[in-house]
């Protein structure tokens, strides 16, 4: 399970609301001055030092203390466009030359974004080998001139336009960051005084920092774009319940982690819903290994599983807006399977080949992480609403929760017959479903080892060997659908994310890339 | 502090005999000997023990405490035929208030909460008795063979047991559990291994008092082993203390069950338990149903069995009975 992109989820486009203010919104109420947006999360803060953290909630801070050399145009995930530079990628697509493009950018000293800034950026992410240091794994960065940079790597990366708008890509102030301890190998110690000293381009500075209950935000007075309306940001950690009454009552402005069911229950005349398609995908998985598990590993077996699920009964679980997965690439992404490919519940389908597998009813161990929530989904409801479904086609299974930690460990052991797994993408692009395909990270997660599927690992070539954005769609997609049908690993839905926001905010702008931009709220 | 009991009268040991028949003397000060009607009833020849329970019982708290454990007790025997639907089948529409369909509600699933929390009574329940059961047999063996033999094994024992004490009741549980994996039987074990030291400290001091009494000192000049001195001579006369604690402790370990099912580390879903509906309940407090019966139907057991323990212990300690018994009438 890995960190969703951007801040949170994915749309086709942006939604840019401009609300008129109503009775009811009239001011911040209760949290705070007319200039201090208040808003809520759970925090899974670790530090926000772009560098090294690959959390939901760092992410949502970096996107608005750090600017980025690329980020997506409307918040269009499918369109990388020009940030802090322009760029332009060779035809062998291992090439890309980052040219520099926004003259206004400046740190919140006051010092100006230069390519140095960049190439130390990079170089520094890569150096310190922490979790987001795979999105440059293999990439050389050099400073060309003053306005250029090249990123050079050694097999075509036609993924590289896509990964560089991630907030852990966010471009720093080298010189302040070298004067306290940063450095572009492991020996770096700058994350402490970033957590206090933000050293960004972006609209906003940190002003206080606690990892366990509140961040502020100021702005930032040399932001190089439009300055934003709300002067401060407080970020509060609070739970779900208290993010419901706290947005309706006024004592918040921005709720971000209510489930489908909370989110009901809102006053519309009190709080708009902003919500976008999740890029977390849920999923059922099954060893390929006949020593962990002979039931399991049987593809007729699987194949009954994936006609035994009701997945119109988990979307209304997942709530409203959550739609069918075709594969486990989201609906938004290019290289994705079209929805209406998905899988669809079929009974007498799921009893033939339950037959045909040899299934004889024993109660068949079923993992999952107990305490985990995919966007709305709780993976307890969703286990127990599995298990039921299931009996219905005649499968027994034995749920065994776990904490998501131990259970992650677990399913990384390779030791499972069968569970729940959820994948949140890390950058927007079809590679990075490949974990999936035999011999992949993923894969060997449930022993489907290389040469397991020769007609996927064909597909998968072929996938790699396509440049062209059309070609690499429809190659990917191919690759998936194939996947789908073949594969140890059952997508079960595409949920949503859901960002509630108060009506004294009369102006928002939530897209796919960024699920609530502070700088332009109003 | 012992508590010579009936059985010195009617009881297989001759040497019971030579204890005060009439329940007063030094005998009337301690737990367990209820002067007057103990008496009463030896002199009538009948075992005391028939009288306790029902006047332990015949105080409010012990009637209206009995009274909602045997509602309990039938409600988790006939279950099955109470239950207005299947309490698994998701066969409901979500999260429905409380109505005239379901008259409880239903829960994220579509199960009807009434069904569940009736449900739920049949695991509760029972698992809560043997835990009490079970801890009271292993701290009190523990307790007696230390407080018996002091020394070395009382040292290794209460030690042993202060270590087990100095860890928080609930947080040690958890470790245990999660240490173990989540399911009942688990939780049953973290639950039996953080609550036997009560037992044991109790039955150390209780032993430790009565092994120097005259009618024990007698019967090991009379060359009864060790193990036959704890069983019969001195067994009947702590045992009382211990049925109190027992039972005050029923609530305290449905309450830690619940505290574990609502961290999910007790009952394995889909099993209906009350902890575990809390827990479910907590993350969608606009469907109050949800945790609010199965939490009633915790309060309910939890004070029943504070209210018998209450009242045994109110029964069996002849102090708290004479304070009762002045200010009743």
């Amino acid at each position: 399970m890995r960190r969703r992109i951007g801040t949170f989820g994915l749309a086709a486009g942006t939604v840019a609301a401009v609300l008129a203010t109503t009775a009811c919104g009239g001011g911040s109420g209760g949290g705070g001055s007319s200039d201090t947006l208040v808003a809520e999360s759970s925090f899974d803060l670790q530090t926000i030092d772009p560098a090294r953290q690959f959390e939901f909630t760092g992410s949502t801070l970096d996107n608005a203390i750090y600017q980025t050399a690329l980020k997506f145009e409307d918040g269009d995930l499918s369109k990388p466009g020009t940030g802090l530079c322009s760029f332009k990628m060779s035809s062998d697509q291992k090439t890309m030359t980052l040219t520099m493009a926004d003259e206004n950018a400046k740190f919140s000293d006051g010092t100006p974004v230069s390519a140095d800034d960049i190439v130390f950026s990079y170089k520094r992410l890569q150096g310190i080998g922490g979790n987001p240091a795979f999105f440059l794994d293999g990439v050389d960065v050099k400073k060309v001139d003053d306005k250029t940079i090249t990123l050079t790597s050694k097999d075509p990366n036609p993924a590289l336009p896509y990964i560089l708008p991630n907030a852990s890509l966010g471009i720093v102030n080298s010189k302040v960051v070298k004067e306290n301890g940063g450095t572009t190998d492991s020996k770096d110690k700058a994350q402490q005084f970033l957590d206090s000293n933000s050293q960004g381009s972006g609209a906003y500075k940190v002003e206080s920092y606690n990892a366990d209950s509140e961040v502020v935000l100021t702005a930032n007075e040399h932001f190089g774009g439009q300055a934003p309306k709300f002067k401060r940001v407080v970020l509060r950690n609070v739970g779900g319940e208290t993010q419901l009454s706290d947005v309706q009552s006024g004592q918040a402005q921005v709720a971000f982690d209510l489930n489908s069911d909370q989110v009901k229950n809102l006053d519309t005349g009190q709080v708009n819903v902003a919500t976008q398609p999740s890029t977390r995908s849920p999923y059922v998985f099954n060893t390929a290994s006949k020593d962990i598990s002979a039931v399991t590993s049987n593809a007729d077996f699987q194949n009954a599983v994936r006609y035994a699920i009701d997945y119109e009964k988990v979307q209304q679980l997942a709530g409203e807006g959550a739609q069918p997965l075709a594969s486990l690439v989201p609906n938004e992404f290019i290289g994705h399977v079209p929805k209406d490919q998905a899988f669809k519940r079929d009974l007498e389908k799921a009893k033939d080949y339950l037959k045909k597998s040899g299934y004889k009813g024993e109660a068949i161990t079923f993992n999952y992480a107990s305490d985990q929530t995919v966007n709305g989904v709780n993976l307890s409801q969703l286990a127990e609403t599995l298990q039921s479904q299931l009996k219905e086609a005649g499968i027994e299974l034995k749920l065994a929760p776990a904490p998501s930690s131990t259970q992650l460990d677990a399913f990384r052991s390779g030791k499972q017959a069968m569970g729940i797994g959820s994948w949140g993408a890390d950058f927007p692009d079809p590679t990075n479903y490949l974990v999936f395909t035999p011999g992949g990270t993923v894969a060997k997660r449930v022993k489907w080892e290389a040469g397991a599927a020769p007609e996927v690992e064909k597909l998968q070539k072929e996938a790699l060997a396509a440049k062209e954005p059309s070609d690499r769609n429809t190659s990917y997609s191919k690759l998936y659908a194939a996947l789908n049908k073949q594969g140890p690993f059952i997508p079960v839905v595409q949920p949503v994310s859901n960002v509630a926001i108060n009506k004294s905010v009369t102006k928002y702008v939530s897209n796919a890339d960024v699920s609530f931009d502070f700088a332009k709220a109003e | 502090m012992s508590a010579p009991r009936e059985t010195r009268t009617t009881g297989p040991n001759p040497l019971h005999g030579s204890q005060p028949a009439d329940g007063t003397a030094d005998g009337a000060a301690l737990p367990g000997n209820a002067p007057g009607a103990g008496a009463d009833a030896v002199a009538r020849g009948i075992p005391r023990w028939r009288l306790r329970v029902p006047t332990a019982l015949r105080t409010p708290l012990g009637i209206v405490g009995g009274a909602i454990i045997a509602v309990w007790v039938l409600i988790a025997l006939f279950a099955p035929i109470l239950c207005p639907a299947d309490p698994l089948a998701q066969a409901f529409p979500r999260l429905q208030p409380p109505g005239p369909g379901n008259l409880l509600g239903t829960d994220e699933l579509g199960r009807d909460v009434l069904s569940r929390v009736l449900s739920a009574a049949r695991t509760t329940l029972p698992v809560a008795v043997l835990v009490v059961l079970a801890s009271m047999l292993a701290g009190s063996i523990l307790g007696a063979v230390a407080g018996y033999f002091g020394k070395f094994v009382d040292e290794v024992i209460m030690r042993l047991a202060d270590l087990v004490f100095a860890f928080p009741t609930i947080i040690l549980a958890m470790v245990i559990a999660a240490a173990l994996g989540p399911g009942l039987k688990n939780a049953v074990v973290a639950i039996l291994l953080v609550s036997w030291p009560s037992y044991a400290r109790v039955a150390r001091s209780l032993v430790m008092s009565a092994r120097s009494s005259e009618y024990v000192v007698a019967g090991r000049l009379l060359g009864f082993s060790a193990p036959r001195s704890l069983a019969v001579d001195i067994a009947p006369n702590v045992a009382s203390p211990l049925l109190v604690l027992g039972t005050l402790s029923v609530g305290e370990a449905i309450l830690t069950m619940a505290g574990l099912s609502f961290l999910s580390l007790g009952a394995v879903p889909p099993t209906p338990d009350w902890g575990a509906m809390v827990s479910e309940g907590v993350a969608n407090f606009s469907a109050w149903w949800i945790a609010l019966f199965p939490g009633l139907a915790i309060l309910t057991v939890v004070m029943a069995f504070n209210f018998i323990g209450d009242s045994l212990r109110d029964a069996l300690d002849p102090r708290t009975a004479r304070t009762v018994g002045e200010q009743t009438s």
